[in-house]
């Protein structure tokens, strides 16, 4: 039989117990019997980051932290541009 | 009247002679006297009418001399006064305009330093936050031991597993 794919990267070595389990979920989650292809990458730092057709779980700290960065940085530009607002306002009422 | 040695024919012709004399006097000189010492009279009173005349002309036009002199004297005023209150208000003007000129141009380099000094702190910011993420990155993969990674590895798991 032919199963679907799901590509797995960690940053250490799973754990034989570790494996099972993901396996046992991503199963049950997508409903359907799937090779896992484990791939060692430190690049992602920690955590498990999945991918499975089109859908990508990313469970990374690798990805943690670029959330954390475009919040961030998003922040950053609503302050910034607030502030732009208030000194346009100071201008105007000169 | 020949006692009295009077010859009356020399009388007579003595009286016609005086009376010829006095006919031919009156005709020839006290005429012509006359009517030079009228034609004189005539000519002083007239020499003083039209002294008069003059006299009164030159009054009069002494008169409109000072009128037309004192009408010019106040048009001058006038455009004098005219022309300062132009210049005033033309002055007034351009102040105003320039001081105009010189808020909009205050106001629109503040607005620009304003702006450059925030997307220089923006840039800095963005700096700042992807310089912290590095160095969070690195501290991380150095201080990640396999415990650390493993119950990461955990944590993924039961969040996954929450998430039917």
């Amino acid at each position: 039989m032919n199963h679907d794919r799901a590509l797995v990267r960690v940053a250490v070595e799973l754990r034989p117990e570790e494996l099972q389990r993901l396996q046992e979920i991503l199963e049950r989650r997508f409903q359907r019997e799937l090779d896992l292809k484990v791939e060692l990458d430190p690049s992602i730092l920690g955590g498990v980051w999945v991918r499975v057709g089109d859908i990508v779980i990313d469970g990374s700290l690798k990805g943690k932290l670029e959330a954390l960065r475009h919040h961030l940085r998003a922040q950053a530009r609503t302050m910034s541009s607030a502030r732009v607002d208030l000194t346009t306002l100071r201008a105007e009422s000169l | 009247m020949k006692e009295l040695g009077v010859d009356l024919g020399l009388l007579l012709s003595q009286i016609v002679n005086f009376g010829l004399l006095l006919a031919l006097l009156y005709a020839f000189l006290y005429k012509p006297v006359l009517g030079k010492l009228e034609e004189r009279a005539r000519r002083i009173k007239k020499g003083l009418d039209d002294a008069d005349q003059a006299q009164r002309l030159l009054a009069e036009a002494n008169v409109r001399y000072q009128e037309e002199l004192e009408r010019a004297r106040r048009e001058a005023r006038e455009i004098v006064e005219r022309a300062t209150r132009l210049g005033d208000q033309q002055r007034q003007e351009i102040l105003a305009q320039a001081r105009q000129e010189a808020h909009e141009l205050i106001s629109r380099a503040q607005q620009e330093a304003q702006r450059i000094l925030q997307e220089e702190q923006a840039a800095l910011q963005q700096q700042v936050i992807d310089l912290s993420i590095a160095v969070a990155s690195r501290l991380l993969e150095k201080n990640l031991d396999p415990e650390k990674h493993h119950r990461l590895i955990e944590e993924f798991l039961a969040e996954a597993d929450r998430l039917k």
